[in-house]
């Protein structure tokens, strides 16, 4: 079932398993993600002062845009994926994405020179990004043998999330050698996406298929996958346990809150200058762990390593509703949040990979992503909601029982029957 | 590094040491892809080329509009402040000539012990309170940009080391906004005694406003911080602060305060405040930002309570006798300055047609300062201000004060 790449699919096989997590698709996907995280997080960190400073946003503006912007993304994601699947052309599609993403940044540079409306072409990096997630991780399940996915998809996210972190880096080096220099931000950012999509097509080869390309439309295909009770299982958990996650941002603001609300003038500003330091706090335990981590999944259970990583944020949770306001507490929390992800982010696809038949990959982990990620938004409104209505306490402690709730449901699943999400065990 | 032709079937293994990528195709990863990377680095090449010339051609830029303020302070009489506002009479007014150099740090800090054992956080300026008759945010382009001058008793302009984007001060005491560069949307406040020495440092969001009291016993300072509002993540909004001198405490007017419309709590989850006036330790003004326009507030720091006394209105600044207030008014896309009689709520416009940003400062009990931007002087990094004086009086018209300075603080 698990071909490899090249003409040669039986031999493929073989040297597959030798190359274990380490072949050349995922380096390769992993050296594509790193170069486009650089050249979207540097636009990323840029924008909302760009909007709202340079081109004069209102925030009911920002706000607007700022949702229109993750709408984009989560719906082109389903599309991305089902046209993957339907066309077997992965690679394709991904490197479509990638190369779309890059053409707006060529855009952005002519909104910094010359004015162009910048928000179309910010629209359309987001669809780029929709569109290319769903077939890059099955390009890398198709590439790897299966007791390697877990090490295959923490391999990439390390790549992924260093990427992630150096963009910001880079930006604000930039902005601030040179005050005002958006344009300088957007050219390095388009010149890294091209290194980025140069990557993908010089290095990345589709995979071959052992069934033809699906000719099912795309509600069918989102049906299948419905009927596939092994996957249903997996989609039910990730959105389940995302309807508990309150989001990075949210923790870091309970940690301002906190710091600013024991009145001492000094905190409050150790809390706003450090802000963004925080961000980058989480980032470097997250991709120091991610490989590690799904190693560790891929020898002792994928949902094991998934469910420990359930509950580091719930002990995240619980460290903020203690009143996170020392240098200690903060640190446990960022590395908590970087261990969550670290334990979540790529085992998760590991863990649906093997459920979601080959042909149906790239739409099926589409829709798993998508999935997490609506969940995650509701939960954010929630979050937001209950704690301007009744609480911060109130709101992580709703998060923690949820999450400590879900746990007990799903081990007490598993332990009940055989659970088929026990996949490498 | 790439196999343009199939390999062999006897020689996987070596391909596996030697390659990265995928074995072969029969199609090779074409020129067209060595071309695209080639052209990703050209790419970045002309990135980095582009931005080192960027810096280089600001550096440039700055220098000439540096030499060009120079030529414009010489020919600007720097008496014409004093002489106006002088609270002590230039009593030998000196036959100033551009021979002067800035040496205030020397023969200014007869007034206080000298020490110059402070931590390296920032400068102490130990100015003689006596010879500052105005201090200012110095805007003429190049090293000395965002630095805080003052002009003494004479008229000479001088430049401290302690760099600040906003700045009051008065004889009790002030306050020393400025940003932080890099990671965008923070700074830092200093607090200062009257010499500008800094006694104390905290954090604050991109600087915005800051107020001292007469008294010097509370200071406050408005910042524009990122997602404040929960339910709108992504959104400016401000923050402003009280702080008590002797104390060291901070109250967030947001949620420390308690404001009234007509006897009502302000709920509006999108209240905003900013731009402090003081008329002592206790009693205040400030701005109101709801999503249905400003208003000013008038407060108390001894209960904890604000009430809206008029409406769409801001940046208020009330008068050394607390009996008129002159602040701004929107019309379309202006803001107008308008004097506000504090007993009767009678409002009219002060002869400045320009639309004005800042928020203004009290020069004696008739004259207004504020900074305008001088479009033709700045550069893109270093954008130039004026400080303009007009009388409250009707039928004033505004006159240049002190060009290439800014926040300027009576």
């Amino acid at each position: 079932m698990y071909t490899g790449l090249g003409t040669r699919p039986e031999k493929a096989v073989g040297k597959s398993s030798r190359r274990g997590a380490f072949n050349g698709t995922v380096i390769a996907l992993g050296m594509t993600s790193f170069f486009s995280d650089i050249s979207s997080e540097m636009v990323a960190a840029v924008i909302p002062i760009f909007l709202t400073v340079q081109l004069g946003f209102s925030p009911a503006a920002f706000g607007l845009f700022q949702a229109a912007y993750e709408l984009a993304n989560a719906l082109l994601r389903l599309v991305g994926g089902v046209i993957a699947d339907r066309t077997r052309r992965p690679k394709e599609t991904a490197a479509f994405g990638y190369g779309l993403s890059t053409l707006t940044r060529v855009g952005l540079v002519g909104s910094a020179v010359a004015s162009l409306p910048a928000v179309p072409f910010l629209l359309a990096d987001r669809l780029g990004k929709g569109l290319r997630t769903g077939p890059r991780d099955a390009m890398i399940s198709l590439a790897t043998p299966e007791p390697a996915w877990g090490t295959a998809f923490g391999f990439h996210r390390t790549l992924d999330a260093t990427g992630a972190l150096l963009g910001p880096l880079l930006a604000f080096g930039i902005l601030w050698a040179l005050p005002g220099s958006y344009d300088a931000v957007f050219l390095f950012s388009v010149g890294f996406g091209l290194l980025g999509f140069a990557v993908i097509m010089t290095w990345v080869r589709n995979p071959v298929a052992a069934v033809p390309a699906s000719t099912t439309p795309m509600s069918m295909s989102i049906r299948s996958h419905w009927h596939n009770r092994g996957f249903r299982r997996i989609l039910l958990l990730g959105g389940a346990f995302g309807l508990f996650s309150i989001g990075d941002s949210f923790a870091y603001l309970v940690i301002f809150e906190a710091s600013k609300d024991s009145d001492a003038i000094g905190l409050s500003g150790i809390g706003i200058r450090w802000f963004p330091l925080l961000f980058a706090g989480t980032a470097v335990a997250f991709l120091l762990t991610a490989t590690p981590l799904g190693r560790l999944a891929d020898k002792i259970g994928r949902a094991r390593v998934w469910i420990v990583g359930q509950l580091c944020l719930a002990a995240v949770y619980g460290v903020l509703i203690l009143e996170p306001t020392s240098v200690l507490a903060i640190a446990a929390v960022l590395g908590l949040l970087g261990l969550h992800y670290g334990a979540t982010d790529g085992v998760l696809p590991a863990l649906a990979a093997g459920v979601i038949p080959e042909h149906q990959r790239s739409g099926g982990l589409a829709l798993l992503t998508t999935v997490v990620a609506l969940a995650r938004m509701s939960s954010a409104l929630a979050f937001g909601l209950i704690w301007h209505r009744i609480g911060v306490d109130s709101a992580l402690s709703v998060a923690l029982c949820g999450i400590v709730a879900s746990v007990v449901v799903v081990t007490a699943l598993a332990v009940l029957r055989e659970s088929p999400n026990e996949v490498a065990s | 590094m790439t196999n343009p032709v199939d390999l062999p079937d006897d020689e996987p293994s070596i391909e596996i040491e030697t390659a990265p990528e995928p074995d072969g195709e029969q199609t090779s990863p074409s020129t067209a892809s060595f071309a695209l990377l080639a052209l990703a680095l050209v790419v970045l090449a002309g990135g980095a080329a582009y931005f080192i010339g960027s810096i280089v051609s600001a550096k440039e830029e700055t220098e000439a509009a540096q030499a060009r303020a120079e030529e414009e302070l010489e020919l600007f009489d720097p008496r014409d402040f004093v002489n106006e506002f002088g609270t002590e009479p230039p009593s030998s007014l000196p036959l100033v000539d551009d021979s002067v150099p800035t040496e205030e740090s020397s023969d200014a800090g007869d007034s206080t012990t000298s020490t110059t054992s402070s931590p390296r956080t920032a400068p102490r300026p130990d100015v003689d309170p006596a010879q500052i008759a105005l201090a200012f945010v110095n805007r003429v382009p190049g090293d000395e940009y965002g630095l805080v001058g003052y002009i003494d008793p004479n008229g000479e302009r001088h430049i401290t080391e302690l760099e600040c984007s906003r700045l009051d001060l008065n004889e009790a005491g002030g306050i020393c906004l400025s940003a932080t560069a890099g990671l965008g949307g923070s700074g830092r406040g200093l607090l200062l005694d009257a010499g500008l020495n800094p006694s104390l440092r905290f954090g604050v969001n991109l600087p915005s406003r800051a107020a001292v009291s007469p008294d010097g016993s509370v200071v406050a300072w408005t910042g524009f911080s990122l997602g404040h509002s929960y339910l709108n993540p992504g959104e400016f909004a401000t923050t402003t602060q009280l702080i008590s001198v002797e104390r060291s405490i901070g109250a967030n007017l947001e949620q420390v305060f308690t404001t009234y419309r007509d006897d009502e709590v302000v709920t509006d989850v999108d209240s905003n405040f900013w731009g402090v006036t003081f008329v002592d330790g206790d009693h205040f003004y400030a701005t109101l930002g709801t999503g249905d326009g400003t208003s000013i507030v008038e407060g108390r720091v001894s209960n904890s309570r604000m009430d809206v006394v008029v409406e769409n209105a801001t940046c208020p600044e009330v008068s050394p006798d607390g009996r008129t207030i002159v602040a701004k008014e929107r019309r379309g896309d202006s803001m107008q300055l308008i004097a506000i009689d504090v007993e009767t709520g009678v409002r009219r416009d002060l002869g400045e047609t320009r639309s004005v940003e800042d928020q203004v400062e009290w020069a004696d009990e008739d004259t207004v300062l504020y900074a305008l931007p001088n479009l033709e002087d700045g550069t893109d990094a270093q954008p130039v201000f004026d400080v303009w004086a007009l009388d409250v009086a009707p039928g004033s018209s505004p006159r240049m004060i002190i060009p290439f300075a800014d926040s300027p603080a009576a």
